[in-house]
């Protein structure tokens, strides 16, 4: 937010029709939506009794929304005004204002990073051990940004693409019982495992691919990326797990499992 | 790097199958889930019983907090959906049994198998400059002003919201019920004199009652209760003897295990939690906190647990503020 | 009082020279800081994780531990707001603000001086407070109803728009109202009606602050500094961290002011210290000179002093109706009274009879805690820094672990990442078209008391609006509120700070020495 006030602020005129496109779309969505949530809050209860409390309409739960919505809507409106006045309505239709410029790089690699967060936090850690997860999800940006391979991009969003699918399935098709829902958590333990084996063979594709297939070959930042892409997450979990007693998402992961074998039963830490 | 890590993990998967209970029961931490905030009433009991049945059980007990949901019911929902071996507890008031027929789960309350460390009586006050000294002023005190007394007491449904209904039906005097998110808001508003008359139970009010800002009316309970430097604060049985038709409810505190767990898992917890509930850490823990200990568990912990169920959703039905009905998942009028 | 002071004293001396126990009140501000530190890991968590841990120690040794933490949990949380401009804790939002331009100019270790030494004063600061007129403070707090706290969040919402740049106040007051939006999710609690959760039951509890906060500030940030492949800062220049006296000085009046309103919200049950950083940098900003609220949100000193002292300041507050009253002021507090109960220690109105000068020994446990920290924060800034020479492509994917796991560590729940993500996507995009963040946060924090408590004191008054005229404490906040308000209309805002300006110079002139 506030870095980009300290952005050179050069092509003003360019720049600030640019800007008031973005404006105008923004504008009409959050207008959209706020319209939406206002006929649905019209919906609640206005009076009557409820839970023992008489309902009027200054105890309503309709009251504090409608207000906030109402608010939205006018301040929503006044900035699509304001935007109309620039002529924000240009390139309304283009999807390229809407999803930015697909050829420029930056935008590419912006979407990398969302569609990354979006499956590991949908579909890896309520699925699999957060150990593998946190590992495939740190190389694949360590292997994007910090030693990049060649084709980076479209291997890397395939196997997630393969990898994600592949997870769903076996949360949907192993064991399920009334309550399974893709977004649940795992308990059930063979599904845990057919998800910890495909997250292992996905770790070791990015891991062979990110080694062997590097953009610029360097030795040290090849070791640095593999150490700390294996490690930190692993000091993470112990940390949490062991001194923090924050069991993990998924706690009858693979590696979940194993680590508290090993230090309880084996170790017989206390 | 890779070479080590790789085959160890394969290893893993295959130990981590094989291997459990080779040696008896606790063998590691164990986790008890509070599903009520950090800080609160069953919190503090919880911390306290682990911390005494840690001792017994030679082991680490971890208290952890999982709140949300209704009724507690997300806590709930995820230790019973652990596996059933000791290892993971939840921890429980009584206000957790409306969960299921306001939508927070599908389960009746038998699928825990509940320890209950103890109760404290409820008690209803009033602001110390109030005209109102006792119960029976109470009553009369509205016949003069014909106005509705405000009355607060944390959340819609809970136990303190109930014995305020219990109070209204068998007194005739007309509350305005008004809510506030828990039992110290209520007590606050009550000092600030945004409420006319509070309940909540006396571990919470004894403070404030010492402190001179609250003046106690009455127990809701059997027995006059005796405070120190304060006196003997009557029992509103005395004067309205048909509470008793479902008073006491206790307001039970305390935590649980997996119904399914082990027979000697629930064997090894009763004894540690028998033990811990002697020691006089906790006897004087209660007597600092104004706790009743009951101690209570397996059968007949289910069966108390089981009529708070009842009498809890059924009177909710009554006041129409249920989203099931308790017959949905057969639960029997009290 | 004499007495008073020499029991002090000598308690002070008798904790201070003991080695265990300053083993344990500087190991305990270690984890504190740590733990402020981490993104999700809170004060409160650290001391519901300490409370199990101390259950065995004597009752001195526990609090020394818990208010150890307590003090460096709340300091903590400026780490990574200045350094990754990601507060790890609620209370340091604020911070981020200025703490995190300085850090891009090269002068983190500079921001992470002025904030050790800013939190330390406000700590003490508030101590004075609770020593001094615990009394009086505890009796204003007695007199906030639903009214008085309604008219605070409404406050609060109000200076969020003084937060943004004179540009973007359109925008500033759009997020706000997105962040009062997202506060009424959830079961409203006077009538237990369902708003907007689409069946989800792990909705009906409202939406969880940290995770919304490590949403909004954490996500875009790494967002961001991967696609721009952004560095963090510039190089840091790894001097000495100094305890920046001089700028202490230089901005003695924000420090008195911030601590003052730190110990007043504090004082208040049921808010604390997220909010007086907020109140206390905004109203530092209203009370500048146009000069120098241009430097607001660009790395100004007083900034970041106000916010920190503020927050620091708020544990005393927040530690005053605990003691006396038994309620605590601010969430850690809540958990702190939780210890203190498992300890056999029940505060409240009656706690000088039942364990006479209480109040004297946790003040004087609370000067070694914030020695504690302040020690701790100069020892620890300087390797704290040298975080940001690790390349941003590899430290920023971590941090963005972190982040997802403290907002589970939370409350244990995946369902908080499930907001935490689409929040902080959101949040990007609002932030790449110059929306700001921080008015959608306060609005969040205070939303669900605005609309509880209107409703509540509605309820009592059957609708009328009359008792809120009539309460002297509504009373001053509707004149504050309104003060705000007038200030925000342009051609007021020139006229009062020529007018400030013109008074401040004329009493410079008058008294040479400042």
């Amino acid at each position: 937010m506030e870095q980009q006030s300290n952005a050179p602020s050069t092509v003003l005129t360019a720049g600030s029709a640019a800007d008031a496109q973005q404006d105008f779309k923004v504008a009409l969505v959050l207008l959209a939506v706020a319209v939406a949530l206002l006929v649905h809050t019209l919906g609640f209860p206005m009076s009557g009794s409820y839970g023992g409390v008489d309902n009027q309409w200054f105890v309503s739960p309709a009251l504090f929304p409608l207000l906030v919505c109402g608010l939205l809507v006018i301040c929503s409106g006044m900035l699509l005004y304001k935007a109309t006045r620039k002529q924000g309505f240009r390139g309304f239709g283009e999807l390229r204002g809407w999803l930015g410029d697909w050829r420029n790089e930056r935008i590419k690699d912006r979407w990398y990073v969302i569609g990354l967060l979006l499956v590991y936090v949908y579909v890896y850690i309520p699925s699999t051990d957060f150990y593998l997860a946190s590992v495939v999800f740190l190389l694949s940006l360590t292997s994007r940004f910090y030693y990049p391979m060649v084709n980076g991009l479209s291997r890397s969003s395939t196997l997630h693409l393969v990898l994600a699918l592949c997870l769903i399935a076996v949360k949907l098709n192993v064991n399920v019982s009334e309550d399974t829902h893709w977004l649940s958590i795992n308990y059930d333990e063979d599904a845990i495992r057919y998800s910890d084996l495909s997250m292992l063979m996905a770790l070791m594709c990015l891991l062979t691919l990110s080694v062997c297939f590097p953009q610029n070959k360097d030795r040290k930042r090849a070791v640095i990326q593999v150490l700390v892409v294996l490690l930190v997450p692993l000091l993470l979990v112990c940390t949490f797990n062991f001194l923090l007693y924050v069991p993990m998402p998924v706690e009858y992961g693979t590696v979940s499992d194993f680590l508290n074998y090993l230090v309880y039963d084996v170790l017989a830490f206390q | 790097m890779k070479k080590i890590i790789l085959p160890a993990l394969i290893m893993a998967s295959v130990i981590a199958t094989l291997a459990h209970a080779a040696r008896p029961y606790p063998v590691r931490p164990i986790t008890n889930t509070v599903v009520w905030s950090a800080g609160g009433g069953t919190d503090a009991v919880n911390r306290m019983i682990m911390a005494e049945m840690a001792k017994v059980l030679d082991t680490r007990i971890n208290v952890v907090n999982k709140t949300g949901g209704i009724a507690g019911s997300i806590g709930m929902n995820s230790v019973l959906s652990k596996r059933p071996d000791g290892y993971n507890l939840v921890g429980i008031s009584s206000s957790n049994v409306v969960a299921a027929v306001n939508g927070g789960w599908n389960e009746r309350f038998d699928v825990w198998s509940p320890f209950i460390v103890g109760s404290s009586p409820d008690v209803i006050s009033v602001n110390t400059d109030s005209p109102i000294t006792s119960l029976q002023d109470l009553v009369a005190h509205q016949a003069q002003s014909q106005q509705a007394y405000k009355a607060g007491a944390g959340g819609t449904g809970g136990i303190h919201h109930l014995y305020l209904l219990e109070l209204a039906r068998v007194s005739g005097v007309d509350f305005q019920f008004v809510p506030y998110p828990g039992s110290a808001p209520s007590q606050t508003a009550a000092i600030t004199g945004e409420v006319d008359v509070v309940i909540t139970s006396m571990a919470e009010q004894a403070q404030l009652i010492r402190g001179g800002k609250l003046r106690p009316l009455a127990m809701l309970h059997p027995e006059p209760f005796e405070l120190e430097g304060v006196g003997t604060i009557p029992s509103a049985f005395g004067l309205y003897p048909e509470l008793a038709e479902h008073l006491p409810l206790s307001q039970a505190i305390g935590f649980a295990v997996h119904q399914n767990a082990p027979d000697d898992v629930k064997t090894k917890l009763g004894k540690a939690f028998e033990a811990a509930m002697q020691s006089p850490v906790v006897k004087q823990w209660a007597r600092d906190n104004y706790y009743q200990l009951s101690g209570k568990h397996g059968e007949a912990a289910r069966d108390e647990f089981a009529a708070l169920e009842s009498y809890f959703t059924w009177t909710l039905q009554g006041l129409g503020s249920n989203k099931f009905s308790p017959d949905k998942f057969g639960i029997p009028k009290p | 009082m004499l007495e008073q002071f020499s029991h002090f004293f000598s308690t002070l001396f008798a904790l201070a020279t003991s080695p265990t126990n300053l083993l344990v009140v500087f190991g305990a501000s270690f984890v504190g800081i740590i733990f402020g530190s981490m993104p999700g890991l809170t004060a409160t968590l650290g001391i519901a994780l300490l409370t199990s841990l101390t259950y065995g120690f004597g009752p001195d040794v526990a609090l020394l531990a818990l208010l150890g933490l307590y003090v460096g949990a709340i300091y903590g949380g400026s780490y990574p707001a200045i350094l990754i401009n990601i507060p790890g804790t609620p209370a340091a939002a604020a911070t981020a603000l200025d703490g995190y331009p300085l850090t891009q100019k090269g002068q983190a270790g500079r921001a992470l001086g002025l904030t050790t030494t800013a939190s330390f004063i406000g700590t003490l600061i508030g101590l004075l407070f609770l020593v001094t007129l615990s009394p009086f403070i505890a009796s204003m707090a007695l007199q906030f109803t639903s009214w008085e706290f309604f008219l605070l969040a409404l406050f609060g919402i109000v200076i969020s728009g003084t937060l943004t740049s004179p540009g973007t106040v359109l925008k500033g007051w759009i997020a706000g109202l997105i962040g009062l939006f997202l506060a009424t999710i959830g079961r409203d609690s006077l009538q237990y009606f369902p708003r907007y959760t689409a069946g989800f039951s792990e909705l009906d509890a409202g939406l969880e602050i940290v995770p919304v906060l490590i949403g909004a500030f954490g996500i875009p940030q790494v967002i961001r500094v991967l696609s721009e492949r952004r560095s963090l800062a510039e190089a840091p220049k790894l001097g000495r961290i100094l305890p920046e006296l001089s700028a202490i000085t230089r901005n003695i009046k924000h420090i008195f002011r911030s601590s003052t309103i730190g110990v007043g919200v504090g004082s208040v049950p049921g808010i604390g210290e997220d909010i007086a950083g907020w109140v206390s940098y905004s109203t530092a900003k209203n009370a500048s000179t146009p000069e120098q609220q241009k430097e607001f949100g660009k790395g100004s000193e007083a900034a970041i002093v106000s916010s920190e002292t503020a927050n620091n300041a708020c544990i005393g507050g927040a530690l005053i109706p605990l003691l006396t009253l038994g309620i605590p002021g601010s969430p850690p507090a809540a958990m702190l009274l939780g210890a203190l109960l498992l300890h056999g220690i029940t505060p409240g109105p009656s706690i000088e009879v039942d364990h006479p000068n209480f109040l004297l020994e946790v003040t004087a446990i609370m000067v070694l805690a914030s020695f504690a920290m302040w020690a701790n924060g100069m020892l620890l800034a300087k390797q704290v820094v040298k975080l940001l020479t690790i390349p941003a492509p590899l430290f920023i994917p971590v941090v963005g672990i972190l982040c997802i796991l403290g907002g589970y560590a939370l409350g244990l729940s995946i369902f908080n990442l499930y907001i935490l993500i689409p929040v902080g996507i959101a949040a990007y995009f609002l932030g790449e078209m110059d929306f700001p963040i921080a008015p959608m946060v306060i609005g969040l924090v205070l939303g669900g008391m605005a609309d509880e408590s209107l409703r509540r004191a509605l309820m009592l008054s059957e609708g009328s609006f009359l008792p809120m005229f009539e309460r002297p404490v509504a009373v001053i906040l509707l004149v504050i509120i309104g003060c705000f308000i007038v200030n925000q209309i342009p051609a007021v805002r020139t006229r009062t700070t020529s007018f400030w300006a013109g008074l401040f110079s004329r009493l410079a002139r008058k008294s040479p020495v400042v």
